[in-house]
């Protein structure tokens, strides 16, 4: 259920983070990489679930999520990439 | 377009923690967050507990629904404030901020916070407490500290509770307490019954300790 939770952290962060930038700001995202140490916090199926229910009419709605696997523990937004 | 972006998607949580951590501190309040499965004791731990305490204790209580538990708690005559998170599985650093504003943290020298009942996800939140204290119930048996893991190797303190229990339930307190070491060497292991104040005070003096 946190993922839930977590899924619009990643949203918030994102914003903030893309639309403090002149050349990323208001661009839809096509795909969002994360970097998941173990032991695991995150389920991603569950993450993937959550996010693409609160994605619909957003910029966000139809971005790839792509989970790899990271030495350090917990669970990072590594990259996204954006339309350009 | 790819953007780098290296964050750490707790990262509000972790730095409201963080400031709750030291508002906490600067009022002279020490912290500690209950965590367990749901019906481990932690509610009847803190009925009993609080009057152990030398000091005032506050309580802020996590449940999905109802103020059942800060209604038990009630007769302690203590501050208390609820939170009903509606769904969610843990509690947030976030709300733990929202609900020391309905707090007098000057007239207090320890809050707990009673988390939501939930073995695997209140672990990966920061609340901002001292020390997180993790309530394990006999009759959940003795192999838990190893599926479970996260939960156990980010207690700093476990209280076995529920040992009256133990030969019915057939658990060797021993063989579980060396589970609860594998996993997590450093925790301070106590063997509680909730239920009676007199199993509490060893636990008690160490917390008085921890505090100093």
């Amino acid at each position: 259920m946190h993922e839930a939770a977590l899924a619009k952290s990643v949203m918030d962060i994102l914003t903030e983070s893309l639309d403090g930038d002149e050349v990323s700001r208001g661009k839809r995202v096509r795909r969002i990489t994360f970097a998941l140490g173990r032991p695991r916090t995150v389920v991603p199926d569950s993450f993937s679930f959550y996010f693409e229910m609160q994605a619909k009419d957003t910029r966000y709605e139809g971005a790839e999520l792509q989970f790899q696997e990271s030495e350090t523990r917990g669970f990072f937004i590594d990259s996204v990439d954006v339309e350009d | 377009m790819e953007i780098k972006i290296l964050t750490d998607v707790m990262v509000r949580n972790n730095a409201k923690g963080e400031d709750n951590r030291a508002r906490l501190r600067e009022a002279g309040v020490y912290c500690v967050n209950f965590t367990s499965s749901p019906g481990a004791g932690k509610t009847t731990l803190l009925t009993n507990l609080i009057p152990l305490v030398s000091g005032a204790v506050g309580v802020i209580e996590g449940d999905l629904y109802t103020a059942r538990d800060a209604e038990r708690l009630q007769g302690l005559g203590i501050p208390l404030v609820q939170i009903n998170t509606e769904g969610g599985c843990h509690l947030n650093a976030m709300q733990i901020s929202a609900a020391m504003e309905d707090v007098d943290l000057g007239a207090l020298d320890y809050l707990f916070i009673e988390n939501v009942g939930n073995l695997v996800c209140p672990s990966a939140f920061d609340l901002g407490e001292d020390i997180m204290t993790l309530v394990y119930s006999v009759t959940e048996g003795e192999d838990k500290p190893m599926k479970y893991s996260t939960m156990f190797e980010k207690a700093d303190c476990v209280l076995i509770n529920k040992c009256d229990l133990a030969e019915v339930c057939g658990i060797d307190l021993d063989a579980l307490e060396q589970e609860v070491q594998t996993v997590n060497p450093r925790a301070r292991i106590f063997r509680i019954v909730a239920r009676d104040p007199d199993t509490l005070k060893p636990w008690a003096e160490w917390l008085h300790g921890k505090r100093g």
